[in-house]
């Protein structure tokens, strides 16, 4: 087989990663979403997902750019202050601690 | 449409041999659809439903290029009706997932951490195995990083199964029970006395294995 030959018949197979989802819930949660994107030859192949989630005031260490940029803008102190009061009342729980 | 082309049908699909419903002929085959009124062979619906492509896009999605099913939009596109299948996603949220004190997080060395999880539309399957020693987190033991926070609308608790509790310590007589909080993204767990009685929470324990699945809505 002539190497042009091999050549055609090679796929050029690429994969990115990035965030591609930042939901914001109600109580102030930040839902992150990473696609790990696979193109063959340019067109779409496949997608894995990978999902985190980050609680008003959680550490930012280590999160991407973004990421960080909207959990700042969403946590306001009052926004922190009413996620904690839902923790500690969830933490009563439906029965006794 | 022929009786053996109603047959072939049936065995395709398990559609209704009484019906022998045209409408869902016209919806699979484009040559059928310029002429209703046509007679086609078993022959040709066989032609016809091998044409089908393999996978679909809904919403302007893109197909996937491997197996055979529906493909939804990357970003769900969320329909009020409550008949509508809307979105499905399936993916890991092993960095995620890890087991916290309520009074302190804290943080552990990991000999396993994975979990994964799948969407149906409004509803979230997560199931995991956590295996931790010299966990420094106080207060009460709880599974944290579920990827999506449940329902806070719904003041119901999401319940988890713990399927193996290993070496986790506990009241005597007692047994593990897990559930989650409406509008968290936790499992806290509890444990309850086998005779019954009032429950309490699991204190953390520095070191254990777990394996949990919980189905929420969101």
């Amino acid at each position: 087989m002539a190497w042009s030959d091999t050549k055609e018949k090679l796929m050029s197979l690429a994969e990115t990663t990035e965030v591609d989802r930042i939901e914001i819930v109600g109580n102030g949660i930040v839902q992150v979403r990473e696609a790990t994107t696979i193109t063959k030859d340019g067109e779409f192949f496949a997608r894995k997902f990978k999902r985190w989630v980050l609680t008003p005031g959680q550490d930012l260490t280590g999160q991407p750019e973004k990421v960080v940029a909207q959990c700042q803008a969403a946590w306001t102190p009052e926004v922190i202050a009413a996620y904690q009061a839902q923790v500690a009342a969830a933490a009563a729980g439906p029965g006794q601690r | 449409m022929t009786d053996k082309a109603v047959s072939a049908l049936t065995s395709l699909t398990g559609a209704n041999t009484a019906t022998g419903d045209l409408l869902y002929i016209v919806d699979i085959s484009e040559a059928a659809a310029a002429d209703r009124s046509k007679k086609i062979t078993a022959e040709e619906l066989q032609n016809y439903v091998k044409k089908f492509p393999a996978t679909i896009g809904v919403g302007g999605a893109t197909p996937a290029a491997s197996g055979a099913g529906i493909s939804f939009p990357a970003t769900a596109s969320a329909s009020s009706d409550a008949n509508t299948l809307d979105d499905y996603e399936e993916g890991d949220c092993s960095s995620s997932i890890a087991i916290a004190g309520t009074t302190s997080a804290g943080s552990a060395t990991y000999s396993s951490k994975s979990a994964r999880y799948v969407k149906i539309g409004a509803m979230v399957t997560v199931y995991g195995y956590l295996s931790w020693s010299g966990h420094t987190g106080t207060g009460f033991m709880e599974i944290s990083g579920l990827p999506f926070a449940s329902n806070a609308q719904v003041a119901l608790h999401p319940t988890a199964a713990i399927g193996y509790p290993h070496n986790i310590s506990l009241t005597a007589g007692n047994v593990v029970t897990a559930f989650g909080a409406p509008g968290a993204s936790t499992i806290s767990l509890y444990q309850y006395p086998t005779g019954g009685g009032a429950n309490s929470a699991v204190p953390m324990d520095a070191s254990g294995d777990i394996m949990f699945s919980i189905t929420y809505s969101i």
